[in-house]
């Protein structure tokens, strides 16, 4: 009999520490995705704790409550936190928890690297709020004034908050690509034997077109930033028209980025979507193919259509036609993916628990932000438009509608799947009313008040205005604290509640539902294959 | 040998692809990172080479392990258990009669397989298995240590 000694390999199932430890170093899949989405949660309440100081300032006209500078900084970190800290991380926690369950794999491919692009986003939030409490020591002038799109020269001149903000998307923009590829590398290569590229679940094929839309502006992203820095610091002039540069060439690379970034934040919401109408409709999904090759039309289409966010800036009239026609065009697959949407619950025999509730509001509510985007998208109309709160209604229709209240959806639909006990479905369906109610309440009249003529980022405005924004900010009260009923459903739901089946919802389909609910610590490994 | 079991990945992706892959990715940021240098931002290209050379990287890490496995065979007298993880391979031999199969609680609340004989002691299916397809896979085992002459 021989034997050689066996070397412990160094391999991430070896140990399971638990604990806090257990958290620090963990390379599972499902305690890498539920990190993501705590994150994710709690970085939505302090987004939101934010806005609703805005909000406050902006109940009655006139300077009640802050500084225009605080009020300013309160905004751009505010959508720097939601778009960076809560959306982005909500898809990569529902991507960590259910591709490799949705492609029958035992884990995402590059589980340390998961890891890591778990924990650079803790960092990254502190350092863009850090320069808040500095200036409570006097250190600084408080975080970014810019606004969450840094235009110089603005940014030029500001403080050391500007700084600590280009670490943090530096960082943040490391966390993504890290999360891109892992997931590209994990769908290419660790699907299940049978589960070919066409067979993908929709998030699945969602969350690919996003991770290269990832790939491809993020660099322009970090490159910008640092220009930013170099010119704030060590002489250049790339912004800077003083020396030679050009300001409007940093909203090119902004937008090159900013664009893309807000499909790269629906995209996977696109693909659960459908997900969820199968299940509550208990019809297959309409489309499939339709909805794929719309994904590729949306991804392609977003890179070449930036410049629409400043029209005014002063560009060539071809370019201004070119930029308004393409950007046009990607409501064309938008409205085929509307149609496949449509038509799978058509006829079908639908019930409507929460996560369905969500999904129907969603539908109506992210239809309205697509069409005011038409409207932004022509150039003569956008002339009135551009800075104004009709901008910022619109894109909280896509954002707050199309991805939070997206995520929402899906939180419901997954929780008792990755907790093993149902939600509390009477507090669900009051959340829902709720906040779809007060979103609109807060909404609607910021496109009123946009038409009239309102600039957004400012604290104070004319009387005309008074009403509609008292309005607005009771809505935004009323949002907000309802978002306070989801967080405590959560909780219960982690805590206890009703045991979960493994199907959870009779209509399911797709292999997550086949696991046992809580999936076991390693899911799907490769089948042992008996010779 | 009575019977063999082996776990390994399944690498949907060839080399072939995975070459294709890369370029493709590759393509993409070059042309991005081009396009803006020209315009005058070239501070994008040393991002761009940076994000190609963690897939790059990631790629490479993923080629290494393309034929990781794990197996167990049961011979008339021996049991075999090998793994390879990248170059380590390792394999440790039993004797049949004298080994056992044991389903134990290890860290963290999951199973472990662990086959031994005379103290010597080894874990197998850790990293291709689950605890519902360890708990199946030990009774198989056990089953087929006994019968199986
Ligand atoms: C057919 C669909 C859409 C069209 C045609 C469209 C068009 C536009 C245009 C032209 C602007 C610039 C307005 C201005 O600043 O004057 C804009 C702003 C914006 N859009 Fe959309 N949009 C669409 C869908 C979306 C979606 C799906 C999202 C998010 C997921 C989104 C998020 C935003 C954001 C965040 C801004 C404002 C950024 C800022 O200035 O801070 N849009 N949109
Ligand atoms: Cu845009």
């Amino acid at each position: 009999m021989s034997t050689t000694t066996v070397a412990h390999h160094d391999d991430h199932h070896d140990h399971h520490p638990t604990g806090l430890m257990r958290w620090l170093t963990t390379t599972n899949h499902k305690d890498i995705g539920t990190m993501y989405l705590t994150f994710s949660l709690i970085m939505f309440l302090v987004g939101g704790a934010m806005i609703l100081g805005i909000r406050a300032e902006l109940f009655k006209p006139g300077l009640q409550l802050m500084k225009p500078e605080l009020f300013n900084q309160l905004i751009g970190v505010h959508a720097l936190i939601m778009i960076f800290a809560a959306l982005m991380p909500a898809a990569t926690g529902f991507a960590n928890w259910m591709i490799p369950l949705q492609i029958g794999a035992p884990d995402m491919a590059l589980p340390r690297l998961n890891n890591w692009g778990f924990w650079l986003l803790p960092p990254a939030a502190i350092l863009l709020t850090l320069p808040f409490t500095l200036a409570l020591f006097g250190i600084g002038d408080g975080a970014l004034a810019t606004g969450w799109t840094f235009y110089p020269p603005l940014s030029i001149q500001g403080g050391i908050g500007v700084d600590f903000a280009i670490f943090s998307v530096h960082i943040l923009g490391i966390s993504s690509i890290l999360g891109s590829i892992n997931i590209i590398v994990t769908i290419f290569n660790m699907r299940a034997p049978g589960m070919t590229m066409m067979k993908l679940p929709l998030f699945a094929w969602g969350w690919l077109i996003t991770a290269f839309l990832l790939v491809a502006t993020i660099p322009v992203l970090a490159g910008a930033v640092t220009m930013l820095l170099t010119d704030r610091h060590f002489g250049t002039h790339f912004f800077d028209a003083a020396g030679g540069g050009d300001p409007i060439l940093f909203q090119h690379l902004f937008w090159f980025f900013g664009h893309p970034e807000v499909y790269i934040l629906l995209l996977p919401v696109w693909g659960f979507i459908p997900q969820i109408l199968q299940t509550f409709a208990r019809k297959p999904v309409y489309g499939y193919k339709a909805q794929v090759y719309s994904f590729w039309a949306v991804g392609a289409l977003s890179v070449v259509v930036w410049a629409h966010h400043f029209f005014t800036a002063g560009m060539p009239v071809p370019a201004l036609l070119y930029f308004m026609y393409s950007t046009m065009a990607i409501s064309l697959p938008l409205a085929v993916m509307f149609f496949c949407w449509i038509k799978t619950m058509w006829k079908g025999s639908m019930s409507f628990e929460t996560p369905m509730l969500f999904t129907v509001g969603w539908i109506i509510l992210f239809g309205i932000g697509g069409l005011t985007g038409l409207v932004l998208a022509d150039v003569a109309a956008d002339a009135q438009y551009h800075n104004s709160y009709f901008v910022v209604a619109h894109f909280h229709y896509t954002l707050f509608a199309g991805g939070i209240m997206g995520m929402m959806a899906g939180v419901y639909y997954w929780l008792p799947k990755m907790t093993g006990h149902m939600y509390n479905e009477k507090l669900g369906k009051l959340h829902f009313w709720l906040t779809a109610i007060s979103f609109n309440l807060t909404f609607i009249p910021q496109f009123f008040v946009g038409l009239a003529g309102m600039p957004r980022r400012i604290p104070d405005y004319a009387l005309q205005f008074a009403e509609f924004n008292m309005i607005s900010s009771t809505g935004a009260f009323i949002l907000g604290l309802s978002q306070l009923l989801f967080v405590y459903n959560i909780i219960s739901c982690i805590k206890g509640g009703e045991k979960a089946t493994d199907k959870v919802w009779e209509g399911a389909q797709g292999l997550e539902w086949t696991l046992p609910s809580p999936p076991p610590y390693h899911s799907f490994t490769e089948q042992p294959v008996v010779k | 040998m009575d019977y063999k079991i082996i776990a390994h990945p399944n690498n949907s992706l060839s080399p072939k692809g995975a070459i294709l892959l890369m370029m493709a990715l590759a393509a993409i940021t070059l042309v991005v990172g081009l396009g803006f240098t020209l315009a005058g931002a070239w501070l994008v290209m040393p991002f761009a080479g940076l994000e190609l050379l963690a897939f790059g990287y990631a790629f490479y890490y993923v080629y290494l392990h393309t034929s990781d496995f794990e197996s167990i065979e049961i011979c008339e007298n021996t049991v075999v258990v090998e793994s390879k993880n990248y170059k380590t391979s390792t394999r440790l031999e039993f004797q049949r009669y004298w080994t056992q199969i044991m389903l134990r609680e290890v860290d963290g609340g999951q199973t472990g397989i662990f086959i031994g004989s005379h103290g010597k002691e080894l874990e197998f299916g850790r990293r291709f298995l689950d605890d519902e397809q360890r708990a199946k896979l030990t009774s198989e085992l056990k089953e087929k240590l006994r019968t199986i002459k």
